[in-house]
């Protein structure tokens, strides 16, 4: 935990490094910072790629390579910018990059629905519940870039300026594609089709 | 659920319960209808209990292993460890002592190979230079290390150039 904070600061001045201290030490040659970043990011970067990807290996690569890139870049990030978001717009572009490759999204059957939440592990053991077992498929179903949005929001509350970067979705219609998302979500939760 | 002609739209309610609404006016607007409107009250607390399930959801997914010692790896390689400026001034210093010696050292190493009556002060300078060279080589090659960080190619091919021209030089001169 202690290395995930990171710390600054004399016996009883501690204060957690901020993304902000990290990446300028970063850019002032301390590479080794950087993972200090890692850590502290990597599940999140993780679980949007999960939900874009639907495959653990393929959402593994798309996190490290999306890391690497941020890397890159680190030195065009501006300062006000919040690293977060930023890296979740790479990741999502890292998990395009794969999907591309790849030349679809892939439609899964119950049983991979079931093995993503929890790998090996069947998902009753993790989603405990009937209800989260039904959404977590429900949102599966649902349309790339709705199913990132709905990630974005309502698990990396992510504002809507930035899911309109990422998604390149025009400013302003992010609160009715988002409405329209969770109406399909709904419809298919209720066992209707996706329109 | 049943939706008022006064009701604001979906879109509008969840930009509001998401806090993404700019306007004051039309933030105060769908505040002051929620507040007395069932329907779009049942609304919020259907969307506000899907977040948390969808929240819950996928913090419910298992975390992936740590990845940042791999990915530094990988940084490290596509981001070599050379302050370029040093690294030519070292290239150059190595570069230039050790052909001194090259061109220097076996005009001593004469003297001493021939077995002639040469000056004290000569021989002396003569077994220096040869140590000079053996103790500089490993110096530059030290400080390339050091200033470099990583073994530089070029320091390392210098210091067995001068070596084997040396070697070299000896042999011939011996023979002569």
């Amino acid at each position: 935990m202690e290395r995930i904070l990171g710390r600054r600061g004399g016996i009883g001045l501690t204060r957690p490094l901020t993304d902000q201290d990290l990446i300028t030490q970063v850019l002032t040659g301390k590479k080794e910072e950087f993972s200090i970043l890692i850590q502290r990011y990597q599940q999140d970067a993780y679980k949007l790629s999960m939900v874009i990807l639907k495959h653990r290996a393929d959402a593994e690569d798309a996190v490290s390579e999306a890391f690497v890139k941020a890397f890159k870049a680190l030195p065009s990030l501006r300062e006000d910018s919040n690293f977060k978001s930023w890296l979740l717009t790479i990741t999502h572009n890292c998990c395009q990059d794969i999907l591309r490759k790849k030349k679809k999204d892939i439609p899964l059957n119950e049983s991979q629905v079931e093995a993503l939440a929890g790998g090996d592990t069947p998902l009753q053991q993790v989603v405990r519940s009937e209800e989260k077992q039904a959404l977590w498929a429900a949102l599966l179903q649902l349309p790339q870039g709705d199913r990132t949005a709905i990630v974005m929001k309502y698990y990396h509350n992510a504002s809507y300026d930035d899911i309109s970067r990422t998604l390149q979705w025009p400013p302003g219609t992010v609160a009715s594609k988002l409405s329209r998302a969770r109406e399909k979500l709904r419809k298919i939760l209720d066992g209707g089709e996706i329109r | 659920m049943m939706i008022c002609k006064e009701c604001p739209s979906i879109a509008d309610i969840l930009a509001w319960n998401d806090g993404e609404l700019l306007d004051r006016a039309i933030n105060t607007y769908i505040q002051g209808h929620i507040e007395t409107c069932p329907s779009c009250q049942e609304l919020v607390d259907k969307i506000n209990s899907e977040n948390s399930l969808i929240s819950s959801l996928l913090d419910e997914i298992a975390p992936m292993p740590d990845i940042s010692t791999m990915v530094l790896k990988r940084i490290d390689k596509i981001t070599p460890n050379i302050n370029y400026l040093l690294s030519i001034i070292s290239s150059l210093w190595i570069t230039s002592i050790s052909f001194a010696f090259i061109v220097l050292e076996p005009y001593f190493a004469i003297y001493l190979d021939q077995k002639l009556t040469i000056p004290f002060f000569i021989k002396l300078f003569s077994s220096l230079t040869t140590l000079a060279l053996a103790v500089s080589q490993f110096a530059n090659w030290l400080t390339n290390l050091l200033i470099a960080e990583k073994p530089v190619l070029p320091a390392l091919t210098i210091t067995l150039t001068v070596l084997f021209v040396n070697m070299y030089n000896k042999r011939r001169l011996t023979n002569v």
